[in-house]
């Protein structure tokens, strides 16, 4: 071992020697004496046991302290020699005490000792390394010897590393874009950054003691102020907000029902504390800055979220806490802090994007005031309110950025409210129309129609042509988005209050009845037709397709509810006692009647195939209609029970005769060429059944009427035919023919 | 105005809450056990362990003689054996100034343990006072019973089968003493009731009786603990002419029947006292009564006396090592590991020491106050009272009608409250259910449906969680289909107001005077009324209907807070979730503790619901105020 260290202490005093004739070769041999030492004290420690723990740890640092000092005169190579030496002496050499204080003051000396000769000499990358090499140090410590009361040796190691990391930069341009200063600064970017996501990991190790977490504010606040002294570093005040919001997040999920409430309150200080020296450093931070509107942004986030994460923490728990007035205190401190900036705007026109930032807090807050004294599902409706003020301000501002905020916000409510199955579950309460639905679904409508009406009046408003027309262009698109919205809470309205109605409080349970469906076809048909009757008078393409489709919708339901899976005939439905007025009038007659009116807003709108198709379902609908009338007049309430009698068989017949007879009129009147086809459809429908039917199953003088009946029927339809069809176009063809 | 009925609940909770303040404090009981060679053991329970322990028998622990936990389990009663043919060998006139007859029966060759002697009579005969003599050799002949012959209660086919009951024995030959007065013994055949195992027998007085409007007798009789697994019932009837009878059990909120039948007693100007024996194969019980209705065409009987013999209940575990081993059960005694199901070897039947009690721990912190209250999203809140009770004791509060009126559906809006802090409590649901409407004597109205006629019957809650409803008529035969309707409020279908919730095709033919009676399931809550609809085809409508509805038995148990601040119970928040106490985890512990009876005080608040509203609209219009002045702000330039 004697021979080693000499052997070492040669190479360190050849290196010395050779330092001036041939560097390299000197510095290859400081290395290699370096390493020499290293390997030497390492074997007198744990191979041969010569040398105790703690002497050897001493030699190892000095040995370190050498290769740092030599670095000076002799390179980079030694520097790294020494820089991987001295962070795995602690590993190499466990003196067993398990100190955190002793080991990370010895770090930090270490450290502050590379980043010396790292700046003096421009090593950056070994500045770094070391940098890390302490980061990982306190991971480790983390993982395995951590105990109580390490928190604030590991903090204190993690602000003294940032803190000495930031003096390596001192003095370097501060001019952004500047080459020089970029990769140092970077660094110090990324170990601040590094610094505080550690420091909140072991402040979460910590059970969040106020010590380390007074650090992480600490530390918090020095990169806020470096973000704010260095304009190239600004993006590390938000790093720095976000690493604190998700602190303070999972913080908030380490509560539960049965922490105390001295945890809970201590929560709520260390929040409260981090939020507002995220707002208000933020606000301070707008008055010098180059981009005020990003500092004010940060102000207006952090209040915004670390507000939030504290009511959704503790709401449950601080039932007597009016968070209402609480958001409403924070929207009037907010409107305290715009009027400074208000008042400087027309001497600084950069601040305008500050005051925005600031008018979007304030709105959130007084969004949020009355929702967060109801219960959790109204927050959905704060957020649809937000969206209306974001839009608004969009406007004011003329902020492209505050538009496609309001389009994230109003997706969120959106999915939160459209796509939801869990409000399927909401304990709504049984009362019908007055509950949570109207209001729940019924602002939001209205907070989305009002956007709506202000990002196209936003629109409207601009000049043609330029820049401004590029907005212009994008607020209608907004507010057709936002109208797709409205339309979609109102479906969404219309429809589970429908629910509610037949289910009274459990919307998610139970199978749809005949009326129920019923009840659904007629509502969307009559709001896809309302639809389309606003888009007449308002032409855009988000009333007249989402009018199409729920008034398609209305149509697919009716013919796959009530005419088909809830058919009466076969589904048990008790469509009442009373002959005609009963609920298959409501299930197909309103259908039908809608239809008719659908089919004519399609002729009117040119829709030539549509009009047709929707006449040939109402037809359709209308004929079943009729044949069950005829079998609930036979059988009442229930038309899957009971025989078919004779005389039931019999009236299909003739109703269905009366039916194409009463077609064949109306086709004549109208000279509808597509009414007479469905007569003829019709009539020849019922000639197929007394011949194919009735001849073998009607027996008596049912039989005999039928034909009959049948046989002057027909003999009608000619003469009808004759004298009223034909007829008259012989007669038209006539006149045509005949000259002057 | 509040229904009499709520008032009638309160006054009874307040009659319950006198008696349960007398209740012993929690305890935990221990008894010694000496085992002295390693294997299986079988310790039958006695009455008093019976009464300790919980229903499920989960408390009951077995500790060893090192202080571990010895894995046990509860065993069943052993199902009947059922019954042996036996032959009457010889009939010999009696000496004596007595006279009658001494009849001697074979049992046959081996015959396993019985305990009771069966006779098929050809004649109505009222034997008392006859002697029973067993013997194994018809030479040595030891007395084995002395009464009078028990009418069974079964057999409608005109034969009279009447019997005798002695202590188990296995014993070749029985000879029995009848008496001169009821004539020569004509004896179709006998038959040996083998026995079952041993029997706690115990005289019960506690039985309350009380007439009802349909001129039936409902007694209530009492057992000695939920979970009793009652054998035979011994019942004296006073009255005179045949009595029907109908024995039912509570479970799970309905009653199930386990014996019906009729006795038949001769018509007399006097009042005749008789015994009746009701073998039952009814296995444990879920409730801690049975319920006995007895129908008479005359004057209605009375009962005189009742006396049960129930099956012991024996824990079964195997024993390491010889020692005393120690059975804790009762309060607080935590739960046990439960025995694998495994056969076992030549059990050794051991009786366990006499019992000590010790004051049961206390309950856990989960039991303490839990989190806060917006107390102004309940519509309603009543005081609670729990008189006699002090802070830590247990209380179970009734849920009345009032409180099922006012609350949600699924009960998940009722919470209980001292001051904001919530009152963690279980809902616990009894076996009994709770008759909540009836009404006798109905006739049944011709419906719009022809051939269809219906009675109905308004219900005191419609939220109420029903669960059975009992249709009944005098006499028979009938054949009827008959649906039971709810007539639902705010129902918005026209013709489906009423909806179907059981159907069933009542057929009865009962022997007078049992009258005829439907028992049919039904799901809550929802209805305001009750009908039922009978398809009477050709048939009159019934004349005389008894309707009678019940439902569910809900509580409300949770630990007493003390102190100054009231506690309060409150509904009617249709935007609060169901619950979710930590206390839930104890509650079989909670459930095993002695109770106080908590009642209602009529309710104090029944707030609008709209000022729940007050505050968020006040927000808003502050909120509006500040946009307003943000508005300003921003056109200012």
């Amino acid at each position: 071992m004697a021979l080693g260290i000499l052997f070492g202490l040669g190479l360190l005093a050849g290196g010395e020697f050779l330092r001036r004739k041939n560097p390299r070769i000197g510095e290859a041999l400081s290395a290699a004496g370096i390493a020499d030492l290293f390997a030497c004290f390492l074997a007198g420690i744990h191979l041969y046991r010569l040398i105790p723990p703690g002497i050897g740890f001493g030699l190892m640092v000095l040995t370190t302290a050498v290769a740092v000092g030599l670095s000076l005169r002799q390179g980079p190579i030694v520097a790294i020699v020494g820089l991987i030496g001295g962070y795995l002496t602690p590993l190499l050499v466990r003196t067993g005490s398990g100190d955190a204080g002793k080991l990370f003051a010895y770090l930090l000396v270490l450290q502050i000792g590379l980043l010396a000769v790292s700046k003096r000499r421009s090593w950056w990358p070994i500045a770094g390394a070391s940098l890390a090499a302490g980061m990982l140090w306190v991971a480790v410590w983390l993982a395995e010897p951590y105990k109580a009361g390490d928190g604030l040796w590991l903090g204190l190691f993690l602000l003294v590393s940032a803190a000495s990391a930031v003096v390596a930069i001192l003095g370097l341009p501060k001019k952004e874009g500047s080459a020089a200063a970029q990769g140092p600064v970077a660094l110090v970017g990324l170990a601040v950054a590094a610094a505080l996501g550690v420091l909140a990991f072991v402040a979460g190790r910590g059970d969040f003691a106020p010590t380390e977490i007074g650090l992480f504010a600490l530390l918090g606040a020095g990169a806020l102020f470096l973000a704010h002294r260095r304009a190239d570093l600004e993006p590390l005040a938000w790093v720095s907000a976000v690493l604190s919001a998700a602190l303070i997040a999972v913080w908030s999920g380490s509560l539960g029902p049965a922490s105390p409430s001295a945890e809970v309150l201590r929560f709520v200080y260390g929040a409260a504390a981090l939020g507002a020296l995220f707002a208000l450093g933020g606000y301070a931070g707008l008055w010098r800055a180059r981009h005020p509107g990003r500092w004010a942004s940060l102000s207006a986030a952090a209040a915004i979220a670390f507000f939030l994460i504290v009511w959704a923490a503790t709401a449950p728990r601080f039932v007597q806490v009016h968070f209402g007035a609480w958001s409403l205190g924070l929207a009037a401190v907010g409107l305290l802090g715009a009027l400074p900036v208000a008042k400087r705007r027309k001497a600084r026109p950069e601040l305008a994007p500050a005051l925005a930032a600031l008018a979007v807090a304030i709105t959130t807050f007084v969004s949020f005031a009355a929702p967060l004294e109801l219960e959790k599902p109204w927050i959905a409706v704060a957020w649809a309110l937000q969206v209306a003020a974001l839009v608004w301000l969009a406007g004011r501002f003329d902020l492209p950025a505050l538009r496609t905020l309001a389009r994230v916000v109003a997706a969120l409510v959106a999915v939160r409210l459209l796509l939801n199955p869990m409000i399927l579950d909401y304990p709504i309460g049984e009362r019908p129309v007055w509950n949570w639905l109207l209001y729940g679904y019924g602002v939001p409508l209205a907070a989305f129609a009002l956007a709506a009406w202000l990002a196209r009046r936003q629109a409207s408003r601009a000049p043609l042509g330029g820049p401004e027309a590029l907005g212009a262009s994008r607020s209608a698109r907004l507010g057709s988005e936002l109208e797709v919205g409205a339309v979609g809470f109102a479906f969404a309205l219309v429809t589970l209050q429908i629910r509610q109605l037949f289910h009274p409080g459990r919307l998610g349970h139970g199978d749809p009845t005949f009326t129920e469906w019923s009840s659904y076809d007629a509502a969307w048909l009559l709001l896809g037709l309302g639809l389309l009757w606003i888009a007449r008078s308002r032409p855009r393409k988000s009333f007249r397709w989402t009018g199409v489709a729920l008034f398609g919708l209305g149509v697919v339901a009716t013919f796959a509810g009530p005419s088909f899976l809830l058919n009466p005939l076969w589904s048990d439905s008790d469509v009442g006692a009373l002959p005609v007025l009963n609920l298959l009038l409501f299930g197909f007659g309103v259908p039908i009647a809608l239809l008719l009116v659908g089919a004519r807003e399609a002729r009117r709108r040119g829709w030539g195939k549509t009009a047709k198709l929707l006449s040939v379902a109402s037809l359709v609908l209308a004929f079943l209609l009729l044949s069950l009338e005829v079998r609930q007049a036979f059988h009442g309430g229930l038309l899957s029970q009971g025989e078919t009698t004779t005389a039931e068989r019999y009236a299909y017949s003739v109703a269905w005769l009366v039916f194409g007879l009463g077609l064949l009129a109306l086709g004549i009147r109208r000279k509808s060429t597509a009414l007479r086809w469905a007569s003829l459809a019709v009539t020849l429908l019922a000639v197929a059944k007394v011949f194919l039917y009735d001849a073998s199953n009607l027996t008596g003088l049912y039989r005999v009427v039928s034909f009959l009946g049948l046989g002057a029927s027909l003999l009608g339809l000619a003469f009808v035919y004759q004298k009223f069809v034909f007829g008259r176009a012989l007669e038209a063809e006539e006149r045509a023919g005949t000259p002057e | 105005m509040r229904p009499p009925r709520f008032a009638l609940s309160v006054g009874l909770l307040g009659l319950c809450a006198t008696m349960a303040a007398a209740l012993e404090p929690a305890r935990v009981y221990e008894r010694d056990l000496d085992v002295a060679a390693a294997g299986w053991v079988r310790v039958p329970l006695d009455l008093e362990a019976l009464r300790h322990i919980t229903p499920d028998g989960a408390d009951l622990r077995v500790i060893g003689p090192d202080g571990a936990e010895v894995p046990r389990r509860l065993a069943s009663p052993p199902a009947r054996p059922g019954r042996r043919p036996a032959r009457v060998i010889d009939v010999k006139p009696e000496g004596g100034a007595a006279g009658g007859w001494r009849l001697t029966i074979d049992a046959g060759e081996g015959a396993p343990a019985h305990e009771q002697l069966i006779f098929d009579l050809d004649r109505r005969t009222a034997a008392t006072a006859v002697r029973l003599e067993g013997s194994t050799d018809r030479k040595g002949w030891q007395p084995l019973a002395e009464g009078d012959l028990f009418r069974l209660g079964e057999g409608d086919d005109g034969l009279e089968r009447t019997a005798l009951s002695y202590p188990p024995t296995s014993v070749r030959y029985l000879r029995l003493a009848w008496p001169k007065a009821a004539g020569f013994p004509e004896v179709n055949g006998v038959e040996l009731e083998l026995s079952a195992g041993p029997s706690i027998a115990l005289a019960t007085g506690d039985t309350a009786c009380e007439r009802g409007g349909n001129g039936a007798v409902s007694c209530r009789i009492d057992l000695p603990a939920p979970g009793t697994a009652v054998r035979r019932i011994e019942l004296g009837l006073s009255g005179a002419g045949a009595v029907g009878y109908r024995l039912e059990a509570p479970d799970g909120g309905r009653f199930g029947v386990i014996a019906e039948g009729v006795w038949q007693r001769p018509s007399s100007e006097t009042r005749l006292e008789t015994r009746h024996l009701l073998s039952l194969d009814a296995g444990v019980t879920s409730g801690d009564f049975l319920r006995l209705a007895l129908y008479s065409a005359g004057t209605p009987p009375e009962l005189s006396g009742v006396r049960l013999e129930i099956a012991p209940r024996e824990v079964a575990f195997r024993a390491e090592s010889p020692g005393r081993y120690t059975l804790t059960y009762g309060a607080g005694a935590g739960t046990s590991p439960q025995l694998a199901d495994e056969a076992e070897t030549n059990p050794a039947v051991l009786a366990a020491g006499p019992e000590r009690a010790r004051p049961a721990p206390p309950l856990p912190p989960a039991a303490g106050p839990g989190a806060a209250l917006h107390l102004e999203s309940f519509a309603s809140s009543w005081e609670v009272a729990a008189p006699g009770a002090s802070a830590g004791d247990v209380v179970r509060l009734d849920i009345p009608d009032g409180v099922y009126a006012a609350a949600r559906a699924d009960l998940g809006d009722l919470r209980l409250a001292a001051g904001p802090r919530q009152i963690p409590y279980v809902r616990w649901s009894s076996p009994e259910p709770v008759r909540a409407a009836v009404a006798w004597g109905m006739r049944a109205e011709a419906e719009r449906r022809r051939g269809w006629s219906r009675v109905e019957l308004d219900l005191p809650a419609a939220r109420a969680p029903w669960t059975q409803v009992s249709i009944a008529t005098p006499g028979g035969p009938l054949r009827r289909r008959l649906e039971v309707l709810a007539v639902r409020p705010r129902n918005p279908e026209p013709s489906g107001r009423e909806t179907t919730i059981a159907s069933t095709v009542w057929e009865c033919n009962p022997a007078p005077p049992l009258p005829c009676r439907a028992l049919l399931p039904i799901e809550g809550p929802g209805a305001s009324r009750i009908a039922v609809s009978f398809d009477d085809g050709d048939n009159a409508p019934l004349a005389e209907v008894e309707l009678a509805v019940w439902r569910r038995r809900d509580a409300l148990v949770f630990v007493w807070p003390g102190g100054a601040t009231p506690v309060r119970l409150l509904a009617g928040a249709e935007g609060t979730a169901a619950p979710d106490y930590d206390l839930a985890a104890l509650s079989g512990e909670l459930l095993g503790r002695p109770w106080q009876a908590g009642e209602l005080a009529p309710v104090v608040r029944d707030e609008p619901r709209g000022l729940r509203f007050l505050l968020p609209v006040v927000l808003g219009l502050a909120g509006l105020g500040l946009l307003f002045l943000l508005r300003r702000i921003l056109a200012a330039d």
